[in-house]
């Protein structure tokens, strides 16, 4: 039986969608049968940073309304065996499926893989209550800026009240120069205010925007940094002690994080 | 009135006219942290164990201690009382409204971590935050000046 995450952080465009194609990829470049699901419906983006936009047939709402079989609508990547997209619909919009449904997809879903990852859309309202509907454990993406903060706590708010009790936090985006200057909240800054496990930071990178644009995800190039720092958070997912990439000095909290996250 | 006779006797400390009524008050006890977007509101006294996050808020008729820390909004002395207090461990509010009179804390910047238990509190008409200090002759002084009310 499969492990059935959902990717979320309240503010858009800080990741989600980036993290759950890279996570779902760096894990089936690991062996895994991995699907990554869209449930952006009506902006669907999960397809073009897979790279795989124009093989789109059916989508997710074909699926739940029953019209199609899943194993018609589930697209494989072109990269690796146990790689699956089910991609959200783009004239429908979010009010198409409800949370009833999604339970049910991700029912059928964890049967057939190993690991399942939902993109949820940002907000905290259908959209939001669809993707978490049949999802298991919580991945909270965020950047190390205010206003993604105050959405990232509104959204842990809502995973907590709705049985999510360990969400996991990663921090997306960070600029080590502009935190040793003080001109951008830190790791630890972010956890004092956001109280969750921290499961992985990722650089500012601009290799994200070129692999974004080419549907390669970055988890696949060695050269880039944000690749690493999810290849890592990849292997974390599977219980591996990986230590964070060195991107600020230790202090003590961060040295004690590390403690708790890696050396257990 | 049974109550405020009991307590003017049987007290030898500072006591003024009304303090007996507001000690009356229910005080509800919430254990666990309000994070953005929560609201907790209470017809008496609130304590909370537990952080208050920004973008989250209490509000209280009567007094509101905070045993964690505090960088939502808070509001005491709801229906008016402008003899309530606010406390907390950690003292960075967004903003905080004592009866009708709101305020916000300076701007300047405050470390994340720490404790550094502060109290707002209405003196001479303004709003005022005091700092929870060391040594027994400034902390009676301390004590006289927010149960002043």
């Amino acid at each position: 039986m499969g492990e059935v995450f959902v990717v979320t952080s309240g503010k858009g465009g800080v990741g989600k969608t980036t993290t759950t194609a890279n996570l779902g990829t760096g894990l089936a470049a690991l062996g895994y049968k991995v699907v990554v699901v869209d449930t952006d419906i009506g902006l669907r983006k999960l397809d073009l940073v897979m790279g795989l936009g124009n093989r789109i047939v059916y989508d997710i709402v074909d699926v739940t309304s029953g019209r199609h079989p899943l194993k018609k609508a589930l697209i494989k990547d072109k990269r690796f065996e146990g790689l699956y997209l089910l991609p959200a619909a783009q004239t429908k919009d979010k009010t198409s499926v409800n949370a009833g449904q999604m339970k049910k997809l991700c029912e059928e879903l964890k049967k057939q893989f190993d690991y399942v990852f939902i993109d949820c859309p940002a907000g905290i309202e259908q959209g939001f209550k669809n993707a978490i509907a049949g999802a298991e454990q919580a991945i909270v993406v965020t950047n190390p800026e205010v206003s993604a903060v105050r959405d990232a706590d509104r959204i842990i708010g809502l995973l907590e009240s709705n049985g999510f009790s360990k969400p996991r936090l990663i921090i997306n985006r960070i600029r080590p120069q502009m935190v040793k200057q003080g001109e951008m909240l830190g790791i630890e800054d972010l956890l004092e205010l956001l109280g969750i496990e921290l499961l992985g930071i990722i650089p500012e990178d601009d290799n994200i925007l070129i692999s974004t644009n080419k549907g390669d995800p970055a988890v696949l190039d060695m050269q880039s940094r944000a690749g690493q720092a999810y290849r890592n958070i990849a292997r974390r997912l599977l219980g591996e002690a990986v230590p964070f990439l060195a991107m600020e000095k230790p202090r003590g909290l961060l040295g004690r994080v590390k403690r708790l996250m890696g050396f257990k | 009135m049974k109550v405020a006779k009991i307590q003017t006797e049987d007290r030898q400390g500072k006591n003024s006219k009304g303090k007996a009524e507001r000690e009356a008050l229910h005080t509800k006890l919430f254990k666990g942290t309000l994070r953005s977007g929560q609201y907790l509101g209470s017809p008496g006294n609130l304590v909370i164990i537990g952080d208050v996050h920004q973008g989250a808020e209490v509000v209280a008729y009567g007094d509101i201690l905070v045993l964690g820390t505090l960088r939502g909004t808070a509001h005491a002395g709801a229906e008016g009382d402008e003899k309530t207090l606010i406390w907390a461990l950690q003292f960075q509010p967004t903003q905080v409204r004592i009866a009708d009179h709101i305020t916000r804390p300076p701007d300047e910047e405050k470390k994340p971590g720490g404790i550094n238990p502060e109290v707002a509190f209405i003196k001479d008409g303004l709003v005022t935050i005091k700092a929870y200090p060391e040594g027994m002759l400034e902390r009676r002084k301390f004590f006289e000046q927010i149960m002043e009310g």
